[in-house]
């Protein structure tokens, strides 16, 4: 993955703002525009980049995406313009027409292009690799590390973009144009170095919007930040199928001043630091009273609910003295405890200890804080190495640092399953704390989870290869970078992996094969999007011998499998789950299918998406040998017919997908059978279906 | 745990008298849930033609009272268990309009009876209380924390 250049705010190449007309000419012009914003409030039509006004304020500026920094997934790949995150760059280019916006299928065959070729590209960008639950529902399917951490609506991808000028900003737009609804969240980078959410998704946003394309523009927090940084998170699991995003574009107001302003948000940044402070160092370590909100009992803090803030100024004796006088007697009155029977005082604490540490188990780590807070008794508990023998800083990013490690790493003394997923962007954590946390706490850790950390280096992942022999899981999901990080013997040393996923991530061929050499009970392996420079089928031959018990298996887009990969696979007998997609390309596939359909009488999840040498004999021995499957991806194939279709769905009795876009076989007419079968089968099948 | 003991032997019913003087009349199988202490008192008195009244000094009948409504509802449910007598729990909590720490009480009475399901669900309950409240002087205010 290429990650674009960010432009510090500091050395930004300083754009001038549009042209600074007149300021005479423009008076009456800019009062009128200045009203009628304040009418409308907002997007004033083909979204050029819009001067409306101009104060000592900036002016109201649109903007789109520049560039991308950072995706979790991407339907895509980035050598390829189809599907990728970079194809929110610039204008919306399809919006308003709705639809799925296929790449120029490699379609030449050896008599000469097909006739179905189409020279659309793909302008939409497919955020994720995934959509609905059907993920969750395979047999590769993880379970979330500390899963009472997360949100609601847990972020399952995200995208990072930024934009030209910085802005105060006013509106996001994004541009859906293809099953929209997957946006759950928008960050915002300000210049503070701190990142804020502007808007959360609710229940009620959740209802599945009309299948159309939209504007998706929610209503933003008020903010006075300065930023061109957005981040978007996307949540699959109510899609029908893939979402795809057009254009992101950025409304707000810019400043002219940056300079200035950058000194105010010190001061707020300062603000910020303090507030953190409060979440990472418990009280005992200053080894003194509490933090100082933290005094008082229910007066104190119906005061502060009451926004009570006496401010000392020279006659803030008297007006202490006047409140005692005059304002106490009334205010007690008003809050004064209920006479009559008190009610029985019993305290938390007075719950046994197992008790209270079960209860805090149930917490997530920022509540866990907040109780470590309350007292000396409740720090004591909160700190227990129990409740930290899962760790997930995954739902934290924005505010997981060294300093948190650091906290983390005095009370993990028993963790066993490390999630520092997404965490460390733009520099908050540090490789040399990484690593003096995995050698501290890492040598007991069974799962291990990096995906999309920035702050991965090479010696960090020697470090996890010479500490964490225990590991059975290793997730570096979207570690790709050149040269790429997996390319030394140290990981090698881990001989007890069950789990390892790849996705997205360069390697070394010969690091990879000395691993599944060393790692006989492998059961599952996510090698998707691992890049050109690997050869599948040496891979498949290394997986035939040693990694026999192979329970999954990805390589969606792998590169250089042929028929004779393929026909090392089938050497997996108990494969139940293998993802082919975009795979063997045109070659012929042998009777390599029919090989592993026998073979692996166990195969729930079976994705060929585009695999184009599927043939028709091959989809007879689908439906008469796919007794177990479950999910079925056909997406592409040329050969299927409707009668191959009724044939598979009517063998393969524990079908819950089949996903037949693009299959240019099945004509429009089709289309009302296929429905009408997925009711009688009770099979959600997926169609190129034009609505 | 449950036996089948004659029919001669082994009364329907259990007497519970907890502090305040209030005997509670228990259903035999329902009795069995009410956790170990109690099924261990029982697989003591076996032999026994009736139970006399069985103490239980460290809770007050409010607390009982709840506790055999609970579990009640519960004793009948086959799947799902674990949502669906915590929403139950919830629900019973609300119609009485209970403080939190009713809930304390109703925490440390399955502790001291050894009833593993209630105390799980009620566990989790607190924890989602804790995780409502925005800072650390809300945790303290509701649950009469002493700071120090």
């Amino acid at each position: 993955m290429s990650l674009l250049a960010y432009v510090e705010p500091g050395e930004s190449s300083d754009t001038e703002p549009e042209a600074e007309a007149e300021p005479d000419a423009l008076v009456d012009f800019t009062a009128m525009l200045r009203q009628r914003q304040r009418e409308y409030g907002g997007w004033f039509g083909c979204g050029s980049k819009m001067q409306a006004e101009q104060s000592d304020q900036g002016y109201y500026l649109e903007q789109y995406v520049l560039g991308v920094l950072d995706f979790s997934s991407q339907y895509g790949i980035d050598y390829s313009i189809s599907y990728t995150a970079a194809n929110v760059i610039g204008r919306p280019t399809k919006f308003p027409a709705y639809g799925d916006y296929p790449e120029t299928f490699p379609m030449v065959s050896r008599s000469g292009p097909c006739r179905t070729v189409r020279s659309e590209f793909p302008f939409n960008s497919r955020p994720q690799r995934t959509y609905g639950d059907w993920w969750q529902r395979a047999p590769s399917a993880t379970r979330e590390i500390q899963a009472q951490n997360l949100p609601k609506l847990a972020t399952h991808d995200y995208i990072v973009v930024y934009f030209e000028e910085f802005v105060v900003p006013t509106e996001v737009a994004i541009f859906e144009t293809f099953n929209p609804g997957a946006v759950v969240r928008i960050w915002a980078y300000g210049l503070t170095k701190h990142w804020t959410c502007l808007w959360e998704a609710t229940e009620s946003d959740l209802a599945r919007p009309a299948l159309d394309s939209r504007r998706f523009a929610p209503a933003l927090k008020k903010t006075t930040m300065i930023t061109k940084t957005l981040r978007i998170d996307f949540n699959h699991s109510r899609l029908n199928y893939y979402t795809e995003i057009d254009a992101i574009m950025l409304c707000g107001r810019t400043v002219s001043k940056t300079q200035s302003l950058l000194g105010r948000q010190q001061r707020t940044k300062q603000s910020h630091q303090s507030q953190r402070q409060a979440l990472v160092s418990p009280p005992a370590e200053a080894a003194g009273p509490p933090a100082p909100d933290g005094s008082g009992g229910p007066i104190s803090y119906k005061l502060r609910t009451l926004k009570f803030q006496p401010k000392c100024h020279e006659d803030g004796a008297t007006k202490l003295h006047d409140f005692i006088n005059n304002d106490l007697s009334q205010f007690l009155m008003e809050h004064s405890v209920e006479g009559g029977e008190p009610p029985p005082r019993v305290c938390l604490t007075d719950l046994p200890f197992e008790i209270l540490l079960r209860i805090l188990s149930y917490l997530d780590l920022k509540s866990l804080f907040r109780v470590g807070q309350v007292s000396r008794t409740f720090y004591d508990i909160s700190t227990h190495p129990l409740l930290y023998a899962e760790l997930s800083l995954k739902p934290y990013w924005h505010v997981a640092s060294s300093e948190l490690l650091c906290t983390l790493a005095r009370r993990a003394t028993m963790l066993r399953k490390l999630d520092l997923s997404w965490c460390g962007a733009l520099g908050n954590v540090s490789p040399t704390e990484f690593k003096k946390f995995l050698t501290q706490r890492g040598d007991n850790l069974t799962h291990l989870r990096l995906n999309s950390c920035k702050f991965l280096n090479a010696s960090c992942i020697e470090n996890v290869g010479i500490v964490c022999d225990n590991l059975i899981e290793l997730s570096l999901r979207n570690c790709a970078t050149d040269p790429p990080l997996l390319n030394f013997s140290c990981l090698a040393n881990l001989k007890n992996l069950e789990r390892l996923d790849l996705f997205q991530t360069a390697f070394e061929t010969e690091l990879l094969l000395s691993m599944l050499e060393g790692n006989r009970k492998l059961k599952h392996l996510n090698l998707a999007f691992c890049g050109v420079s690997v050869n599948m089928d040496n891979v498949a031959a290394h997986l035939a011998t040693y990694n026999t018990q192979l329970i999954s298996l990805d390589l969606w887009k792998a590169h250089f499998l042929s028929a004779r990969g393929l026909l090392s696979l089938t050497r997996l007998h108990q494969l139940e789950e293998l993802d082919l997609g975009w795979c063997l390309r045109e070659a012929s596939l042998g009777d390599g299918l029919f090989q592993l359909l026998s073979n692996c009488p166990n195969l729930k999840k079976l994705f060929l998406s585009a695999v184009r040498g599927t043939t028709e004999r091959d989809l007879m021995h689908i439906a008469a040998l796919g007794k177990n499957l479950e999910q079925l991806d056909l997406m592409g194939i040329l050969n299927i017919t409707h009668e191959r279709v009724y044939d598979i769905l009517v063998h393969c009795p524990k079908l819950q997908l089949l996903d037949l876009s693009f299959c240019d076989n099945i004509m429009d007419r089709d289309f009302d059978l296929l429905a009408e079968w997925s009711h009688q089968f009770t099979v959600d099948i997926k169609t190129s279906r034009r609505y | 745990m449950s036996t089948t003991p004659p029919e001669s032997k082994m009364p329907i019913f259990v007497n519970l008298q907890t502090n305040d003087g209030v005997v509670h009349t228990v259903d035999i199988r329902l009795a069995h849930q009410l956790g170990e202490t109690i099924c261990g008192i029982m697989r003591m008195e076996e032999g026994c033609y009736s139970f006399d009244i069985i103490p239980l000094p460290r809770i007050n009948g409010e607390i009982m009272a709840f506790i055999i409504k609970w579990c009640t509802l519960v004793q009948d449910l086959e799947d799902n268990v674990m949502t669906r007598s915590k929403e139950i729990f919830l629900n019973l909590l609300k119609k009485d309009m209970a403080q939190p720490h009713f809930l304390l009480q109703l925490l440390k009475a399955s502790d001291y009876l050894g009833m593993e399901n209630f105390t799980a669900v009620g566990a989790k309950l607190l924890a989602e209380a804790i995780n409502t409240c925005r800072n650390s002087e809300e945790i303290c205010y509701r649950f009469n924390v002493d700071r120090d």
